[in-house]
């Protein structure tokens, strides 16, 4: 005699009829085929600024394809700006050359204090 | 008979029914495919050489985890561990193989590790986890959706605690070596003018190598026999509990290659890498056909599944869609696919 498959789905499989199941389908596919153009025009990536201690910049709202353009330099008393990367650390430098918006970003800017005995330039 | 001459020998009424079942058994796909040549129409550039590039890349790097978690799958299982083992291995590895030269080494005092070396360990760490999933699922029956759940917390504390260790203080581990980067990220060969990485290329090794594994040896017919009847099998003289774990084991030896992959394709590793890898990875397997009743599944069904997954996924960056909206989309389409796989189940009954 053939064991009885015992298995977790058999039970409760087969209480679900399966034209609820073309339901889900159909509803389902439906609702991606109408989030998809939603979504997309809701859509676009954002590119934030942290200027970590300086003077704020804009977070620009970007879509698909649009060049990052460089911002202007923000200032921070008694330090030099030295640039914007992908990290606070200032591990790998942003290029902005070529640079479009493929997803969001957050850039920071690193600095270095001004030495000592360098008058601070007035700004 | 072959399927022409069924179809032939079909009345009207059994042709419209075959037709129907076709049509919603694929629904999912012709979708997807229609999604993705309006996408293309729209913003060309979507299937431009390097943007295809691009998209083969990222499918090869999900692969190899596919191809793990499809194997826990087959066996009516899951396997929620395995992002959190990718992140382990990738930051093991990173922290191995940094340059010599490089200001926040995690070890400064080690030399270059010969690159053989840190990939055995990875495999070792992947197999480590993998035996522990599936020793406790074997051996004391617990669904492996309860142990991957543990062992997955378990790894993600061993990995912060690991970041702590040598220099590194919680930081992320970069600065790989070149020999490491060139070896995973470099290329010999391009299409057109975009370099193919060479992690395409291990990718599809690994992947002829899963297939001799599921389709030739008794391991796998074993792994399918278990997944589909553990009570027949068990009968017919199969070690079900060896082939549990054994099926973990390997899960946990792909998860292992996808880390040491994946820590020189990202560059930059933290305690965040390989969050939420097993979404992408369970997500195309059902879609590919791997079905979660357990005992069905093939090696070219994870392949398109991966393929698919990700050529959508590139598409709504295209479109703009940011990648936190494309959540709720990545949710839908699990759901249908899992609605489709479930349906065939019970059409079949």
């Amino acid at each position: 005699m053939e064991p009885k498959k015992k298995n977790v789905f058999a039970s409760a499989a087969s209480r679900i009829p399966i034209k609820l199941l073309d339901a889900v389908i159909i509803v389902g596919i439906l609702a991606i085929a109408v989030l998809i153009p939603f979504l997309s025009s809701r859509g676009g990536f954002t590119v934030s600024f942290d200027s970590s201690g300086g003077s704020e910049v804009e977070t620009r709202r970007l879509r698909y394809g649009d060049e990052i353009e460089e911002p202007e330099e923000p200032v921070r008393e008694n330090y030099v700006f030295e640039g914007w990367y992908y990290d606070s650390e200032g591990k790998r430098k942003f290029d902005f050359d070529g640079a479009y918006a493929e997803e969001s970003l957050t850039l920071y800017a690193v600095w270095s204090p001004l030495a000592e005995d360098v008058p601070a330039s007035a700004e | 008979m072959s399927f022409i001459q069924r179809y032939k020998t079909m009345d009207k009424t059994e042709r419209a029914n075959y037709r129907k079942e076709f049509f919603i058994n694929n629904s999912l796909y012709m979708f997807l495919i229609a999604a993705v040549v309006v996408i293309q129409f729209i913003s060309p550039h979507f299937l431009s050489g390097p943007s295809i590039v691009n998209i083969i890349s990222l499918s090869a790097a999900n692969l190899p985890i596919a191809l793990g978690i499809a194997g826990a799958i087959i066996l009516t299982g899951t396997d929620l561990s395995a992002g959190r083992i990718v992140g382990l291995v990738a930051c093991v590895s990173a922290s191995l193989l940094q340059a010599t030269g490089y200001p926040n080494k995690m070890f400064p005092d080690m030399p270059t590790l010969p690159l053989v070396l840190v990939f055995v360990i990875a495999l070792a760490i992947g197999a480590l986890v993998g035996l522990i999933n599936g020793f406790c699922t074997a051996k004391f029956n617990l669904h492996p959706f309860i142990v991957t759940l543990s062992t997955q917390l378990i790894v993600y504390g061993a990995l912060l605690m690991y970041l702590m260790i040598g220099n590194n203080n919680g930081q992320s581990i970069s600065g790989l070596d070149s020999s490491y980067t060139g070896f995973i990220t470099g290329s010999f060969l391009s299409l057109g003018r975009t370099p193919i990485p060479n992690y395409v290329w291990y990718a599809l090794i690994i992947t002829v190598i899963m297939w001799f594994i599921w389709n030739k040896t008794a391991f796998g017919k074993n792994m399918f026999a278990v997944g589909s009847n553990p009570d027949a099998a068990n009968v017919s003289g199969v070690n079900v509990k060896r082939v549990i774990t054994l099926v973990f084991v390997l899960a946990g030896i792909m998860y292992g290659i996808t880390g040491f992959i994946e820590a020189a394709r990202i560059g930059s590793n933290s305690a965040a890498t390989g969050l939420n890898y097993e979404l992408d990875a369970i997500a195309a397997c059902v879609i590919g056909g791997v079905s979660f009743v357990g005992g069905i599944g093939k090696i070219r069904g994870v392949i398109m599944g991966v393929v698919l997954l990700r050529l959508i996924f590139v598409g709504l960056t295209f479109l703009s869609i940011d990648a936190n909206m494309q959540y709720i989309i990545k949710g839908l389409i699990i759901l249908v696919a899992c609605a489709i796989d479930m349906r065939k189940y019970l059409v079949r009954k």
